[in-house]
C-alpha cells in the first residue's frame, strides 16, 4: 500500500507545468466593427485576436504602434481599454464531408439548426494557390445540364468561369441549375454503383444576400435533393461586412479539402460585387488609402487570390479539382466598370447575361456574342464536340443577318435558310429554370436541328418538339442514350440510329 | 486629433534621438519636450501628441507588472525581480507588485505586452479547455 502511495508522490512530484505564455493588447480605440488595440507584439497577418465576450478579432493592419483588426460577434460589448489577446492561431474552418447537406456561416459554424457539424479537419481561410507544378490543363467537362453552356461556352472541372449580367437576369438560376444537375449526374452515378465516376461536390456561398433569396435557393436544393452534395455557406446582407468579406475565403478552403483529397468541387460565388463592397467597407474603416471608386489598392489582388485557389491537380498530386463560378452584377449591362473587368481578367471565361434577351424571352439570356470559355472546349466531350462545333458560328451569322433582314424582304434562299435555323437554334436554347437536360439528349437534340430534322417544325412549335423528344428519348430510347454516354463520341452507325430515330418521331410528332 | 504621416515620422524621429544605447533616456525626452514647445515648428501639437504616445508604450513596454495571489515580502520580491532582470540586464525595468485573490496561488507576471501566468487560475482554465 505504502508503495503505491509512494508511486503516486514519485508522480506528482515529478509534474511540470509551463507558465502559459500570453501576447497582450489593450483596445485603445473600438467603432464600426473595427478595433485598434496597441501592443500584441509579435502578432502575425491575420491571426485571430480573442476579445473577450465571445468577440474575435483578426488583424488586419499591423502598424507601428498599434494593431487594426476587424471583429467577428457583437462587438458593442467590447470597450476601450479592455484587454485583448493573441491566439498565435490563423483564423480556420472546418472542413470535410461533414459538411456536405449543411448551411454555415463565414466561419463554417452550423445555422440551420441541425446540430454540430462532424468535420474531419480545419483548414486556415487565407491559403497559397497551387503552384504551376502541382497543377494540370482542364481536360474533364462540368456538365451544366444547360443547352447553351455546354454546347458553346463548356466550363472544365478546375476553370472559372465568370457569370456577368445586371440584376434579375438569371445569374443565380445557372448557377443553381448546375448544382442541380451535379446532384442528378452524382445521384445517378451512386444508384448505379458507377465507381468511376467522380462526384462533383459543390458549394454555394452567398455574399451580402437578402436572407430571402438565400432561404429561396435552399428550398430550391432540398426540394430536389441536391443537398447531400452541397454545402451552403451564408454571409446575408444583414451580417457584418467583415463576415461577407471572409465568406467567399472561407468557402474556397472548405472547397480545396475537397480538392486536396483527390476530389472535385464546384464553387459558387454570389456574388463578388458585394464582396468587393464589404471589403472596401472594411479597408475604409481601417483607414487604408483609397483608389479608384473609393476600392483600396488591393481590390485586384483580393480576387485574384481569391480565384487561383481554383485548379485542376495532376495526377501526382491525386487529380482534385475546384472549380469557381464567381458572379458579377453589372449597372445596365457595363462591363467595363472596375470590379467587373478585374474579375473578366481573372478569369478562364465569361457568360454574359442581358437584360433585353431577357425581356424578349431568351432564358437563360445569353449574350452569344460576348461570351467566351478560354479552356473549357478541351473538356467538351467529343460527341458534343462532333454536333455543337459550328453551332457558335451559325448564331453569330443567325444575329447579323436577322439584324441586316429587317430592312429588306428580297433574300436569297441560302440567307433565308440561315436565318430559318438561327431562330430554330435560339428557340431551342430557350430552356425553363432547374429544369437540366442530360448531356446525351443535348447531343441528340443539337443533331436534330443541324441535320434538318426540325426544318419542317414551326418555330414556335421548337421548345414543345425538343421536350416532346427529350421525353421520348428517355422513356423510349433509353439504350440509345446509354450507348452515347458510354461511347462518348458519334460515330457512323450512331449517326444512322440518332436518323432513324429522330425522323421517326419527327413524323408522328403533332404540336 | 489626426495626426498625418508626415507627422508621425518626424515625431519617430524626435523619439529615435532620445534613445541612448537603444533604451529610452527620461531626460532627453523631457529636453526634447522642452525644446518642441518652446520652438513650435509647424505641427508641434500633432507630433506632441505623437511622442507621447511612443514614450507611453515604450514605458508600458519596459514595465513588469506581477500579480500574486498573497502579499509577497520584501526577499521574494527582489529574488523575483533579480530572475526577470537576468534575462534582460542592459534594459531599465520598472517592478510593479500587487496582490490579486483571483489568482487563487502562483504568480503572473506581465513584461511590457508579454504575459507568463503560472498562478493556480490559469491552470485550472487550461485544464477546464
Amino acid at each position: 500500500m505504502s508503495s503505491i502511495l509512494q508511486e503516486i508522490e514519485a508522480r506528482i512530484a515529478n509534474v511540470r507545468y509551463e507558465a502559459k505564455q500570453e501576447n497582450v493588447g489593450i483596445v485603445s480605440e473600438i467603432g464600426d466593427g473595427v478595433a485598434k488595440i496597441e501592443g500584441l507584439d509579435d502578432l502575425m497577418m491575420n491571426e485571430m485576436i480573442d476579445l473577450g465576450h465571445g468577440v474575435t478579432g483578426i488583424a488586419m493592419n499591423l502598424e507601428e504602434t498599434s494593431v487594426g483588426a476587424i471583429l467577428m460577434g457583437d462587438y458593442t460589448k467590447v470597450s476601450e481599454g479592455q484587454e485583448a489577446k493573441g491566439t498565435g492561431r490563423l483564423l480556420q474552418v472546418p472542413v470535410g464531408k461533414g459538411m456536405l447537406g449543411r448551411v454555415v456561416n463565414a466561419l463554417g459554424q452550423p445555422i440551420d439548426g441541425k446540430g454540430d457539424i462532424k468535420n474531419d479537419a480545419f483548414y486556415p481561410v487565407e491559403k497559397i494557390a497551387p503552384g504551376i507544378i502541382t497543377r494540370r490543363s482542364v481536360n474533364q467537362p462540368v456538365q451544366t445540364g444547360i443547352i447553351p453552356i455546354d454546347a458553346m461556352i463548356p466550363i472544365g472541372r478546375g476553370q472559372r468561369e465568370l457569370i456577368i449580367g445586371d440584376r434579375s437576369t438569371g445569374k443565380t438560376t445557372i448557377c443553381i441549375d448546375t448544382i442541380l444537375n451535379q446532384a442528378r449526374l452524382n445521384k445517378t452515378a451512386q444508384d448505379a454503383g458507377d465507381t468511376n465516376y467522380r462526384p462533383l461536390y459543390c458549394i454555394y456561398v452567398a455574399i451580402g444576400q437578402k436572407q430571402s433569396n438565400v432561404a429561396q435557393v435552399i428550398g430550391t436544393l432540398e426540394e430536389a435533393g441536391a443537398m447531400p452534395w452541397t454545402v451552403v455557406l451564408v454571409a446575408g446582407a444583414s451580417d457584418s461586412a467583415t463576415e461577407q468579406y471572409l465568406a467567399p475565403f472561407a468557402g474556397a478552403a472548405i472547397g480545396e479539402w475537397f480538392m486536396d483529397n483527390h476530389m472535385d468541387a464546384l464553387i459558387v460565388y454570389d456574388d463578388l460585387t458585394k464582396h468587393a463592397n464589404a471589403y472596401r467597407q472594411v479597408s475604409l474603416i481601417l483607414k487604408r488609402p483609397s483608389g479608384r471608386e473609393a476600392f483600396p489598392g488591393d481590390v485586384f489582388y483580393l480576387h485574384s487570390r481569391l480565384l487561383e485557389r481554383s485548379a485542376r491537380m495532376n495526377e501526382e498530386h491525386g487529380g482534385g479539382s475546384l472549380t469557381a463560378l464567381p458572379i458579377i452584377e453589372t449597372q445596365m449591362g457595363d462591363v467595363s466598370a472596375y470590379i467587373p473587368t478585374n474579375v473578366i481578367s481573372i478569369t478562364d471565361g465569361q457568360i454574359f447575361l442581358e437584360t433585353d434577351l431577357f425581356y424578349q424571352g431568351i432564358r437563360p439570356a445569353i449574350s452569344v456574342g460576348i461570351s467566351v470559355s478560354r479552356v473549357g472546349s478541351s473538356a467538351q466531350i467529343k460527341a458534343m464536340k462532333q454536333v455543337a462545333g459550328r453551332i457558335k458560328t451559325e448564331l453569330a451569322q443567325f444575329r447579323e443577318l436577322a439584324a441586316f433582314a429587317q430592312f429588306g424582304s428580297d433574300l436569297d434562299p441560302q440567307t433565308m435558310a440561315r436565318l430559318e435555323r438561327g431562330k430554330r437554334i435560339t428557340e431551342l436554347f430557350k430552356q425553363g429554370q432547374h429544369s437540366p437536360i442530360p448531356v446525351e439528349i443535348q447531343v441528340v437534340l443539337l443533331w436534330a436541328v443541324q441535320n434538318n430534322v426540325m426544318d419542317e417544325v414551326p418555330v414556335e412549335h421548337i421548345r414543345k418538339f425538343a421536350s416532346d423528344f427529350s421525353e421520348y428519348l428517355s422513356t423510349q430510347k433509353h439504350q440509345l442514350l446509354q450507348k452515347l454516354e458510354k461511347e462518348k463520341k458519334l460515330d457512323d452507325t450512331l449517326v444512322a440510329e440518332i436518323k432513324s430515330v429522330a425522323s421517326s418521331f419527327r413524323e408522328t410528332w403533332k404540336p | 486629433m489626426k495626426i498625418s504621416k508626415q507627422t508621425q515620422r518626424q515625431a519617430n524621429i524626435l523619439f529615435n534621438a532620445c534613445k541612448t544605447l537603444g533604451t529610452l533616456d527620461t531626460q532627453r525626452a523631457l529636453l526634447a519636450i522642452d525644446l518642441l514647445i518652446e520652438k513650435r515648428p509647424r505641427a508641434w501639437r500633432a507630433i506632441l501628441e505623437h511622442l507621447k504616445k511612443r514614450i507611453r508604450l515604450e514605458m508600458a513596454r519596459r514595465t513588469v507588472q506581477v500579480q500574486s495571489a498573497v502579499l509577497l515580502n520584501d526577499y521574494e520580491r527582489e529574488s523575483i525581480s533579480g530572475v526577470i532582470r537576468k534575462t534582460a540586464p542592459e534594459i531599465p525595468l520598472d517592478f510593479r507588485f500587487s496582490e490579486s485573490a483571483e489568482l487563487l496561488g502562483g504568480l503572473r507576471v506581465q513584461i511590457g505586452w508579454k504575459v507568463l501566468d503560472a498562478s493556480l487560475k490559469a491552470r485550472l482554465e487550461s485544464i477546464l479547455e
